[in-house]
């Protein structure tokens, strides 16, 4: 059997028709119908992907992905009705992976349930280099190289390509990057990101205006993607 | 009290009219303090002479404070009330957002899934997932249509001799699909005919008979009495869901307003109910809902018209 999906959604019909198709790619595709339900069947542990959507009869998705990060690195997928930006901010800063807005073409989420379960998450020793297709970042001598050759990175650069590295394929939102590099107290400032970002990209991507590993979520955030 | 004191007093009052009620009264309250203020307490008392003056300072003061405050507080009002209409269309777009969204994607999908491998059994399936998000898009669509025209005032009244049955009728055929699996229970007598719009009244049935079977439980009867009465049609429709707060009575005819228990529901438009309202205040009639305790809800309509005996025709 394939990995084991849970799929959340209190709609009959997107859930007799995206079970099928997860299941004739070999998913294993469990079903629930309400936030309570979910967060049951997550808390047993044995889940490699939960698909939710955010407009829940009971809890609300967002708060859904909130109680279940509390105990759980399970990459959830979020189906959103919602086209706002601030509602997937809001999911992804609850600890969403991902967001699919409805309605979505079938290949692109099956593109972005591949990723989400290539990420699950094996903690690597500090010591170990992290290796992203052309990209070595060797955290302990604090050098990174493309393609071999050694890149020059300012501390805040080193700091913020490393973050991304560990996270690859996943939506990072402003705020949760802001936090990651310069603390609780800066997440107001999202200058500071925006200029980082433009600097990294200078240093690493082959051409920095049409990048091609740090990608902008508009109004979001950035996806850092190695495809 | 001397002077200044008496001043303060009516400058506080003219202060706390001009806050609540409209420019006109606030001024009016103003120069009703001066001429007060000028007869009883400024020398010479008992006259409407102003020996002093600077007391025409304080008809200035007590004009400026009424025109000021009273300007302000309109201001605010008017804040308040382009809030209110920027939440209403926040909601709009997020109600209209998943109405649309989730049925194409659910369609999308079953197509995408029908043009892959599948057993005949699923490809049945699939394509009748299709067909029912199909329908409520149709539904979605309608509503949006019905409730610009009722906007735009586009609803032109057209009088015909109808039973009351002959509504009921035309109105479960609108939405016979949202009633699979229901209890109906038709209670039409049919020997008086009014004249009204049956396409009218028979609309707006169709939201109240939808909205019943949107919260009632699917095993539990729904009551529809349609009769004629002296003065045209009138129509109940009873459910047996989970009821209204009392204070949702009155709202639950505005526009994408979702009572405690829709929030507990995606389907549902927000709109059906508000699209009653305007079809049957378009055809002169009125229709409004009561909580039965113990029971659910019960909607009533009443569209005027003359009467005859059916056998007339």
């Amino acid at each position: 059997m394939g990995a084991r999906i849970l799929l959340v959604d209190d709609e009959p019909n997107i859930l007799s028709t995206m079970t099928p198709l997860l299941r004739s790619r070999g998913y294993d595709v469990s079903t629930a119908t309400s936030g309570r339900a979910a967060i049951d069947e997550i808390e047993r542990g044995t889940l490699d992907l939960v698909v939710l959507d955010l407009g829940l009869p009971d809890i609300d998705g967002v708060e859904v992905c909130r109680r279940v990060r509390a105990d759980s690195r399970v990459p959830i997928l979020v189906l959103s009705a919602r086209g706002a930006e601030t509602e997937k901010v809001r999911a992804l800063d609850a600890g969403a992976d991902d967001y699919v807005t409805k309605p979505f073409g079938t290949e692109e989420l099956l593109a972005r349930i591949r990723v989400a379960l290539r990420r699950i998450e094996v903690p690597l020793p500090r010591s170990a280099p992290i290796v992203r297709g052309r990209l070595t970042i060797d955290r302990e001598g604090f050098r990174v190289s493309l393609d071999g050759e050694d890149v020059h990175l300012t501390p805040k650069e080193f700091e913020l390509l490393t973050y991304f590295a560990l996270h690859p394929g996943r939506v990072l939102t402003h705020r949760t990057l802001l936090k990651a590099i310069w603390g609780p107290n800066a997440i107001d400032q999202p200058e500071h990101l925006r200029v980082l970002v433009g600097s990294l990209r200078k240093k690493i991507e082959p051409h920095p205006a049409t990048p091609k590993y740090i990608l902008t979520e508009p109004w979001v955030g950035y996806r850092f993607d190695l495809d | 009290m001397n002077q200044t004191t008496v001043a303060l007093v009516l400058l506080l009052a003219v202060l706390a009219t001009a806050t609540v009620a409209r420019l006109r009264v606030a001024v009016g309250v103003a120069v009703v303090s001066t001429l007060a203020l000028n007869y009883f307490f400024l020398p010479p008392v008992g006259t409407l002479v102003i020996a002093d003056p600077q007391n025409w300072i304080a008809l200035f003061a007590f004009l400026v404070v009424a025109i000021t405050a009273s300007k302000l507080s309109a201001a605010a009002k008017d804040r308040a009330l382009a809030r209110q209409k920027a939440e209403l269309a926040g909601t709009l777009l997020a109600s209209l957002s998943h109405d649309l969204r989730t049925p194409l994607t659910a369609i999308r999908i079953a197509v995408d899934n029908l043009s892959g491998e599948l057993t005949l059994e699923d490809r049945r399936m699939q394509a009748q997932a299709a067909t029912s998000e199909l329908d409520r898009l149709t539904r979605v669509l309608e509503h949006i249509l019905e409730m610009a025209r009722i906007d735009a005032a586009a609803i032109h009244v057209d009088r015909q001799w109808v039973g009351a049955a002959d509504v009921v009728d035309a109105a479960l055929a609108y939405v016979r699909p949202v009633f699979d699996g229901h209890a109906l229970r038709i209670d039409a007598d049919g020997n008086l005919q009014t004249e009204i719009d049956p396409r009218l009244a028979s609309g707006a049935l169709s939201h109240l008979l939808e909205n019943a079977a949107q919260y009632s439980p699917a095993d539990r009867e729904i009551v529809v009495r349609a009769s004629v009465e002296a003065d045209g049609l009138h129509v109940t429709v009873s459910d047996h869901g989970p009821g209204l707060e009392s204070s949702e009575v009155d709202q639950l005819f505005e526009r994408f307003f979702r009572g405690q228990a829709a929030r507990q529901r995606s389907s549902g438009t927000g709109m059906g109910l508000s699209i009653s309202r305007g079809l049957i205040t378009a055809a002169g009639g009125r229709v409004w809902a009561e909580n039965v305790p113990g029971a659910g809800a019960r909607f009533s309509m009443v569209v005027p018209g003359r009467v005859r005996h059916g056998t007339a025709q």
